[in-house]
């Protein structure tokens, strides 16, 4: 934990006062009230939907406030657009870096400025790799200023966005989850090079679901809840339980009714040997995730929780068959398990909802009827002939089934709610009877009323002996709807948390690579 | 200049450069057979000789084309926009307007459109793709107007005896291409623009943030293509004894997309080289003229040359999509 001696000392360089923001009636921002003092590290922390976004875009000039100031070093300002942020002195960067990959460093560092030139207007690249290699240096970054920015690795892309914001003079650096895609190594570089920078005199705000790096690295840390912000304090008067508590904040029951225990798990025919659905044994891709062994069995929902970028995603898309595994086993249904295509999968028994309900599950320009035909189109034809009658009347009986709110099978599923999206893309896969179930987010972006009536059908699945593998980044579900919660962090599955020890606070100091001695004590 | 090139271009350059020399000595293996070999050598330097004026259309068009790519656009209107060019020609010739004015009124009329497609994509702002897609048909027939309307007696097409109209794209070709190209890689050596489109190719969203004015920028590549085009188009039209709009250049966007592709610029934007096109149009042209040998029959030649190009794009389009998994995978 730092110690760092100028926090919250010193007059202030940002100040927000009463700022809040609200979309379409749903506030994302309470009236806030926050200071940011140079050479001081502010770490922002909630739990996803907490307001932290909502906040960085206003500091950055991406929204405005519908009411409050925003004051820089003393005099009231408009932050009106990202350009007057960065003429301020604001620099923030983005968890997804945004540079042209085949230009060179010096050419990225650059871009929106004069180059230097010789006689006849000539570019001077030399002048420009010195110029560049300066700015480097002073910020303390050793990368090679004429090297394509492309071969650069994800920590050195880091470090130049930085010296290329400090290069401009930023003031207050805002950054967004610049660990996420690093491994170990690359984040404890980033994290030491940060402390020299906030040495400088520059602020920093550092946003990021890893708790063990914002209790080492800030100097103060904000905590923000539903809007709210809840918590502000000097980063020594936290330790990790206390700062997990004060996310979260609530008790589970509260927010999350469990509506369903663990006595569905059974012996049904398909699972033999055991009652195991779905074995994976030291299952690895290079990149994404390694070593990773998991079972799901029949009636038997298996949260997998982690941070973004964990390795998740990535590992049940290898089960479904979208990529081959580099190494490991797999089975299904008693049997080895090695898809070709996701068809395989299907045919098997097996179905994957995918993270990203409107790129990767729905055709927004197709009917409710098609695409829910979709799924069961191989049952639906014959000679290679969609069979009419049969479609409408298995169509209805779905949108029946799964109360599919639409105003007819002809609606555009584009034109659906969030949830009614998700509960048709469910009823589409449901159709084929699977075995196995993996749901990737399948709340994500619905509202409360579907939230529910989709915990209720993936509960009633697995009460009639389905296996269901649920992957969900909010807490309060994974730890609410599964059986036991299988925690990912860095592509490897790090804690298995059950029973009565299955409680959000632990499954996040899991997955945030807190030290596993409090899990281990507290049974996780 | 190849320290800032990417990898792939310069391979791509590499891999150019031998198949150049490996089409030539293919060529004289060709016309070994029935001759000396001092006699197969002479054969070979004419063909050699002939080279810059057959190729200074296309390559000048591919020169303009590569910049409009680099920023993520395209411009599938080329072929109908030497068209208009043509017709534009013929218009001024037939009023027995001076070579220059005719050259002139040419270079303007193709160069215009050029730029006009980059203009009608910035406020209209859609896709140059389906603008110039558009173009590629409206151009054509415009091109017909044109002929019909402003060259008195026109019957499908005008024939230009005089030998003072063939003075640029006969004689002139290999001066004209030396310049143009000199001056086009003199830009990308010395120059800050070709980096920017690079870059707008590159990621928009990069430039955006760093202040850059996308809609100028883009309009600075047609702006650019336009000219190298308008060239193209009069040393094509120079080039020709019969104006025929309605034939004239048809097909020709393809097989310029096709060496700008093979030059190792990315399809997609955000990558490439004007050195390399300039490969890439030779290599075409010397496979054309292999091809020649290897098939009688003209329409094998057009097949198998059509294949080479489809092969050609199909095999950028399927590096492309690697390098961007492994991009995803990193």
């Amino acid at each position: 934990m730092s110690t760092h001696a100028s926090s919250s000392s010193g007059s202030p360089l940002l100040e927000l006062t009463g700022v809040c923001r609200s979309f379409g009636g749903v506030v994302a921002l309470q009236p806030t009230t926050l200071a940011v003092v140079p050479g001081e590290i502010l770490g922002l922390v909630g739990e996803n939907g907490a307001g932290k976004s909502t906040l960085i875009r206003l500091v950055s000039g991406v929204l405005s406030p519908d009411h409050g100031e925003i004051s820089w070093q003393g005099r009231r300002v408009a932050l009106d657009s990202p350009r007057r942020a960065i003429d301020l002195g604001i620099a923030t960067i983005h968890q997804e870096l945004e540079y042209c990959g085949h230009l060179t460093v010096a050419e990225n560092m650059l871009l929106g400025e004069r180059w230097p030139r010789r006689w006849g207007g000539r570019i001077d690249w030399e002048a420009m790799r010195a110029e560049a290699g300066h700015r480097l240096l002073r910020a303390g970054c050793e990368v090679a200023a004429d090297v394509e920015f492309s071969r650069l690795t994800a920590v050195e892309k880091q470090l130049v966005a930085i010296a290329t914001a400090l290069a401009r003079d930023a003031r207050l650096l805002i950054l967004d989850e610049p660990t996420a895609s690093l491994a170990a190594p690359d984040a404890r570089r980033l994290i030491d090079h940060l402390k020299t920078i906030r040495d400088s005199g520059v602020a920093i705000i550092y946003v990021s679901h890893r708790l063990d790096e914002v209790l080492e690295l800030s100097d103060r840390i904000a905590v923000l809840r539903d809007g709210e912000l809840v918590h502000l304090s000097e980063a020594d008067a936290l330790d990790g339980p206390d700062l997990v508590h004060e996310m979260v904040g609530r008790p589970l029951q509260q927010v999350f009714p469990r509506t369903r225990d663990g006595s569905s798990i059974v012996d049904g025919p398909s699972s033999t040997p055991g009652n195991v659905l779905l074995r994976v044994e030291n299952l690895s891709r290079n990149g994404m995730f390694e070593e990773v062994s998991l079972d799901v069995q029949a009636g038997e929902v298996v949260g997998l929780a982690g941070l973004v970028g964990a390795g998740r995603s990535e590992l049940a898309r290898a089960i479904y068959g979208l990529y081959g595994p580099d190494s490991g086993t797999m089975e299904l249904l008693g049997r080895p398990w090695q898809p070709k295509s996701p068809w395989d999968a299907l045919e098997a028994g097996l179905v994957y909802l995918p993270e990203e309900r409107k790129r990767h599950g729905l055709v927004a320009d197709h009917d409710v009827s098609s695409t829910l035909a979709i799924g069961i189109r191989d049952r639906l034809t014959r000679w290679g002939l969609v069979r009419g009658a049969e479609q409408r009347r298995r169509v209805a009986e779905m949108i029946s089934a799964y109360d599919i709110r639409c105003s007819g099978p002809g609606q555009l599923v584009g034109t659906l709610s969030g949830g009614n999206q998700q509960k048709a893309l469910l009823a589409r896969w449901l159709e084929r009877d699977p075995r196995v179930l993996i749901l990737d987010e399948p709340t994500r972006g619905v509202d409360v009323g579907a939230k529910a009536e989709i915990h209720s059908v993936v509960d009633r699945l697995a009460a009639a002996g389905h296996g269901v593998l649920l992957i969900s980044s909010d807490l309060p579900e994974v730890v609410g709807m599964s059986d036991r919660v299988l925690v990912m962090s860095r592509g490897r599955l790090v804690a298995e948390c059950r029973g009565e020890t299955q409680t959000e606070r632990d499954v996040l100091q899991a997955a945030a690579g807190l030290s596993s001695t409090s899990r281990e004590a507290d049974g996780c | 200049m190849l320290s800032r090139m990417t990898a792939p271009v310069r391979r791509r350059m590499v891999w150019l450069l031998a198949g150049n020399v490996g089409l030539l000595l293919l060529i004289f293996a060709c016309l070994m057979p029935g001759d000396t070999v001092p006699g197969a050598i002479s054969r070979l330097g004419t063909v050699l000789v002939d080279t810059p004026r057959n190729i200074a259309p296309e390559m000048l068009a591919a020169i303009g084309l590569t910049a409009i790519i680099w920023t993520g656009a395209i411009d599938l209107s080329i072929g109908s926009v030497m068209a208009v060019g043509g017709a534009v020609f013929a218009m001024g010739y037939s009023h027995g307007a001076p070579p220059l004015v005719c050259f002139g009124s040419c270079l303007l009329a193709a160069g215009g459109l050029v730029a006009g497609n980059g203009l009608l994509a910035r406020w209209l702002g859609i896709p140059a793709l389906i603008v110039t897609l558009a173009g590629l048909a409206a151009y054509r027939g415009l091109a017909l107007v044109l002929v019909n309307v402003g060259v008195p007696g026109f019957d499908g097409n005008l024939t230009v005896p005089e030998d003072i109209f063939r003075v640029p794209g006969r004689d002139w070709a290999a001066w004209f291409l030396l310049f143009a190209v000199g001056g086009a890689v003199w830009c990308e050596l010395f120059g800050r623009l070709p980096r920017l489109w690079l870059a707008h190719g590159s990621s928009p969203a990069a430039c955006r943030l760093h202040g850059l004015d996308l809609s100028r920028l883009a309009f600075s590549a047609f702006l650019f293509g336009g000219f190298y085009l308008g060239l193209g188009a009069t040393l094509y039209v120079s080039n020709q004894q019969t104006i025929d709009p309605a034939r004239m250049a048809l097909g020709f966007e393809l097989s310029v997309i096709a060496a700008v592709v093979l030059g190792g610029t990315n399809i997609f934007g955000g990558e490439g080289s004007f050195l390399g096109t300039l490969l890439g149009v030779v290599f075409l042209y010397l496979a054309r003229q292999a091809l020649i040998y290897a098939f009688d029959d003209p329409h094998a030649r057009q097949a198998v040359e059509g294949a080479l190009i489809l092969g050609v794009i199909g095999f950028d389009c399927v590096l492309h999509r690697t390098a961007h998994r492994m991009e995803e995978l990193k």
